[in-house]
């Protein structure tokens, strides 16, 4: 396995008015490709404005964030949208599909003309009767697979999950969690993925914890669990 | 209360483009309404005033009297008298006009004063005014002098003085033919007898009758054709024109006025549904509905007052002045108000102004049956479901639910779009029916290259002269046609011009439904418009018997289009046309004072000018030509008036809708700014969400240009229906012109839409503001 991802003094601050307020004071980290990270930290601790930098979807204060040895904090907006297209699955909290389109469609608006593509997603997240439903007509387990799906639809370097369970009941962030951590180990996608809670951190094979901007600690996690075997 | 109004105020510059449109809403409403109104108004009024102060005749009594019982007439009633001389040649720079002569025994003016303009009243014999508009066009000026004849005698006339004079305000009054005709008012001390009285006076016609066989104890004034003011050829021609442009007016300020309205509405309705969270968030702090509808109404209702109240200066001290101007190619006018009506201002700014309100209200009660919780989190709408089935471009899917989604905002937009293409479809309508009309007549309802024209009042033998043209080598043909202005009652009082045409081989083709009309002889023809109708009673002057009752014989319209071609002439030259063929026409070539002869076939200008010239010589009397190529193009001049009501269509409604589309793509984009957002997430190009951006509103701009085709089409027969008269006008489109304005729209959409709009919009959308996942 190679290195995707190395982080290095990322410094993202924010003005407000004669104040400034520094959301990441600093952080360096590398992520291998196939590995499971957490950013896991209280709120406010700025995992969230790292998966957003990290993500094209955010620009640093300073620091750099490379990606395949190439430094996408000097990326042009245009190229910053590329590298979104092209490396990058996100999946938020609130879903955000597209709310007159299927559950089909929004997985085809990325993933291109082929609704077979987006059927096989669909089914690979167990929707596959689901495809014709739209964003109002599905549940919020229901909503984040697709939205994971849609993700996953254009075989991304990287997926970053942003508290994807975090607006779910417990059966459905389940379902979420074991079909993100499925990506992870029969796909061999890289997860980034951001929480504060607790309970996710076996699963992952690295924790990266961030308190007020800094990274409090870095652990690594040999024998990483199942979500079935996980309990919270 | 007070800090929601200036959070409203300061919410200016994220809503900018929604106060600037809320001004000119405004600006343009008031504009065309008080502007428009103050034309009517003002040219009437001030025409009016004008006639009143200049003691324009109250009636105009035909009858030939001497000097001495003129002067008994003076001192009786308030009267002047006058040797009306029509259709006299008049050699101007070189050029033969028409002139209308009107020799006066007294420098005293009680009725039809003229008003100087420079120089002097006439003091001594054979000193002349000459009309101010005809004298500036024509480089006449005071000290010039001309040659008249009287009863067949040269006399040298000079002019001393430029006036404008209320009895002939119209420069081509009284001559059929599209030219201005010099007007003249000679002062004579010589012994003539004068044909025409001109009297103001309270009493009734039986009165003026009464008194003035009384008065000359000569029986001759029982019978006398006598002519109210409403009968003046003059003053009838000037009417109707202002009737013209009142019924334009009464058209389409109100079309646009209801197009602004319904741009404001969807503009006030948007404005409230992007508010949703701040409203619900006074919800939650207990303010209540009226307090919030205030606070909104107020910054938009002082743009609107703002906007209006410069509309009304703008629109009050332009536009009668652009129609005035138009009306001054056919009118000496006297200088007239500009003057706004308090209501013409305030209407339009009341109901604007309750537009807003209402629209605040609505959407702000609509807004307000969800909870302060649910405005808070944000409302979802719901899935439009349309087309899962098919297999259809997504984005097209995506666009087409969109639309629909959004039912209420796409209808009023589509609505508004729908009114100002109409409008803009309005003016180029009006264009190529008149580039229509102008072919039609000239090139297949005139059968005639050139005209000659001569006076008859010269004494020249009729017969001798036409040889003498037949034996020129370019004429080949010659037909006789004599034209007099008249006044009939078609409903009301109407000026019209009596054409006599050759009965064998006229120079106009007339048809009616079944085609090309064979004429019969028995009586006349009239415009179709003019509705059924058994005789008509024609006054003119100099008609004996009078008034002549004439039976109709038929009437004339070719899908509507031989109406138009002489209402066509009706509005360059005040009259409508009515065509007489009859046997007994030679007779009224003796009672009418100019011929023309017509011919067919290609004759140069060269070949009919030097024609007119060996004439001159022969006959030592003057000779006018036309060339058909001329009197096509000055026929054309006389659409002024339209001209000048497509190019303030074309450019307001231009206006409006880079507005409408400036704002339906901002909304647009406000809508679906979330959309957009994760499109951009996910990494798809700033092209293509502009692309599906851009295709919503294609589908409003789409079907409303389908939509407004029929309707501008009604709107543009209305118009020419309003200023002709006429039913059953052909309104015609060329093909060429929608394209233009297909090309024209999808053009502005691209650049307003596309480029400038929507891309900036996207580019500096923030991510993770807008989607709020920022921690």
């Amino acid at each position: 396995m190679g290195e995707l991802l190395k982080v290095e003094d990322l410094i993202k601050s924010y003005s407000t008015g004669k104040n400034e307020f520094k959301a990441l004071k600093g952080i360096s980290f590398t992520v291998e490709e196939g590995e499971f990270v957490l950013l896991y930290g209280d709120s406010g601790s700025g995992k969230s404005t790292a998966l957003n930098i990290i993500g094209g979807m955010d620009r640093a204060s300073s620091g750099k964030v490379i990606v395949y040895n190439r430094d996408i904090t000097s990326y042009s907006d245009k190229q910053l949208n590329e590298y979104r297209r092209n490396y990058i699955g996100f999946v938020f909290q609130s879903y955000n599909l597209i709310n007159n389109l299927s559950a089909r469609e929004n997985i085809m608006l990325v993933s291109g003309k082929d609704p077979d593509v987006a059927d096989k997603m669909l089914e690979e997240m167990g929707l596959k009767d689901r495809a014709d439903a739209f964003p109002t007509e599905l549940s919020g387990g229901e909503a984040q697979r697709v939205a994971l799906a849609r993700a996953m639809a254009k075989s991304p370097a990287m997926l970053l999950c942003d508290e994807p369970t975090g607006a779910l009941d417990y059966d459905n962030s389940r379902r979420v969690m074991q079909a993100i951590k499925r990506l992870n180990r029969e796909s061999g996608i890289t997860v980034l993925m951001v929480s504060h809670n607790l309970a996710f951190l076996p699963i992952a094979d690295k924790v990266i914890k961030l308190k007020s901007g800094w990274i409090e600690s870095i652990s690594e996690n040999d024998s990483p669990i199942s979500v079935e075997e996980l309990e919270w | 209360m007070k800090y929601l109004l200036l959070k409203q105020f300061r919410d200016f510059r994220t809503s900018v483009f929604l106060n600037i449109s809320v001004f000119f809403i405004a600006f343009f409403g008031v504009l065309f309404f008080s502007g428009l109104s103050a034309v009517g108004n003002n040219i009437q009024s001030g025409i009016d005033d004008f006639y009143d102060k200049h003691a324009l005749a109250v009636y105009t009594v035909s009858n030939k009297i001497s000097l001495s019982e003129l002067s008994a007439i003076r001192d009786e009633l308030c009267a002047d008298g006058a040797a009306e001389m029509d259709a006299v040649t008049l050699k101007v720079n070189g050029v033969n006009r028409n002139a209308l002569v009107s020799l006066f025994p007294s420098k005293d003016h009680r009725v039809n004063i003229p008003e100087i303009v420079s120089g002097t009243m006439p003091e001594n014999s054979f000193e002349a005014l000459i009309d101010v508009g005809f004298a500036e066009t024509n480089g006449v000026k005071t000290g010039d002098k001309f040659t008249i004849k009287i009863e067949r005698e040269p006399y040298e006339i000079t002019i001393v003085g430029l006036a404008r004079f209320p009895d002939h305000l119209y420069k081509g009054d009284s001559i059929p033919r599209i030219e201005e005709t010099c007007v003249l008012k000679v002062y004579v001390d010589l012994d003539i007898k004068v044909d025409t009285l001109y009297i103001v006076t309270e009493l009734d016609e039986q009165g003026i009758r009464d008194k003035l066989c009384a008065i000359t104890d000569k029986n001759s004034f029982a019978d006398a054709q006598i002519f109210g003011r409403d009968e003046n050829v003059s003053v009838v021609r000037v009417r109707t024109d202002i009737q013209l442009i009142n019924s334009l007016i009464a058209i389409l300020p109100a079309i646009c006025l209801i197009a602004l309205c319904l741009i404001l509405y969807v503009n006030m309705s948007k404005r409230i549904e992007d508010e949703s969270y701040t409203i619900g968030v006074m919800s939650a702090n207990g303010m209540g509905k009226m307090s919030i509808a205030v606070a909104y109404c107020l910054p938009y209702l002082i743009w609107i007052l703002i906007g209006g109240l410069l509309g009304a200066i703008v629109g009050v001290s332009v536009m009668p002045g652009v129609y005035i101007g138009v009306l001054e190619k056919f009118y000496t006018l006297p200088t007239l108000p500009s003057t706004g009506t308090f209501g013409a201002i305030f209407l339009p700014l009341l109901i604007l102004g309750a537009v807003t309100v209402f629209a605040l209200i609505v959407a702000i009660i609509g807004v307000m049956m969800c909870t302060p919780t649910q405005l808070m989190r944000g409302r979802t709408k719901k899935s439009v479901k349309i087309l899962n089935k098919v297999r259809l471009p997504l984005t097209l899917k995506l666009s087409l639910r969109n639309f629909l989604s959004y039912k209420k905002k796409s209808f009023f937009t589509i609505l508004s779009a729908m009114l100002c293409l109409s409008l803009l479809f309005t003016s180029f309508l009006l264009d190529n029916s008149v580039d229509n009309l102008q072919e039609t007549v000239y090139g297949k309802y005139y059968n005639y290259d050139t005209t000659i024209s001569w006076n008859l009042g010269d004494g020249l033998d009729y017969n001798a002269v036409c040889e003498d043209i037949l034996a020129t080598e370019c004429f080949d043909g010659i037909k006789y046609c004599v034209e007099f202005p008249a006044t009939v009652m078609v409903g009301e009082q109407k000026s019209v011009i009596v054409s006599i045409i050759d009965e064998e081989d006229p120079c106009y083709d007339l048809y009616d439904g079944n085609g090309k009309i064979e004429f019969s002889n028995d009586g006349v023809y009239i415009p179709a418009s003019y509705g059924k109708m058994e005789s008509i009673t024609l006054k003119a002057y100099g008609i004996d018997p009078k008034p002549l009752e004439l039976p109709v014989v038929g009437s004339f319209t070719d899908m509507g289009l031989f109406g138009v071609i002489f209402t066509r002439g009706f509005i360059q030259n005040n009259v409508d046309f009515m065509n007489f063929f009859m046997t007994h026409g030679a007779e009224f070539a003796e009672l009418s004072t100019t011929v023309y002869t017509v011919r067919s076939d290609d004759v140069t200008e060269e070949q009919a000018r030097n024609s007119v010239k060996g004439l001159e010589e022969k006959y030592s009397a003057a000779f006018m030509y036309q060339q058909h190529s001329v009197t096509s193009d000055r026929f054309k001049q006389l659409f002024k008036v339209l001209d000048i009501t497509e190019l303030i269509l074309f450019v307001v409604c231009g206006i409006m809708m880079i507005l409408l589309i400036i704002n339906i793509s901002c909304l647009s984009i406000s809508d679906r700014i979330k959309d957009y957002t994760i499109f951009k997430a996910m990494g798809v190009g700033a092209k293509r969400i502009n692309f599906l951006n851009s295709l919503e509103n294609y589908c409003s701009i789409i079907i409303a240009f389908i939509l407004s085709l029929p309707l501008g089409m009604l709107i543009s027969s209305e118009i020419i229906k309003g200023v002709t008269f006429i039913t059953g006008v052909a309104v015609y489109l060329h093909v060429y012109t929608i394209s233009i304005v297909i090309l024209a729209c999808g053009a502005a959409l691209n650049a307003a839409v596309g480029n400038i709009f929507i891309n900036r919009k996207i580019s500096k959308v923030n991510i993770v503001d807008s989607l709020k996942i920022k921690e």
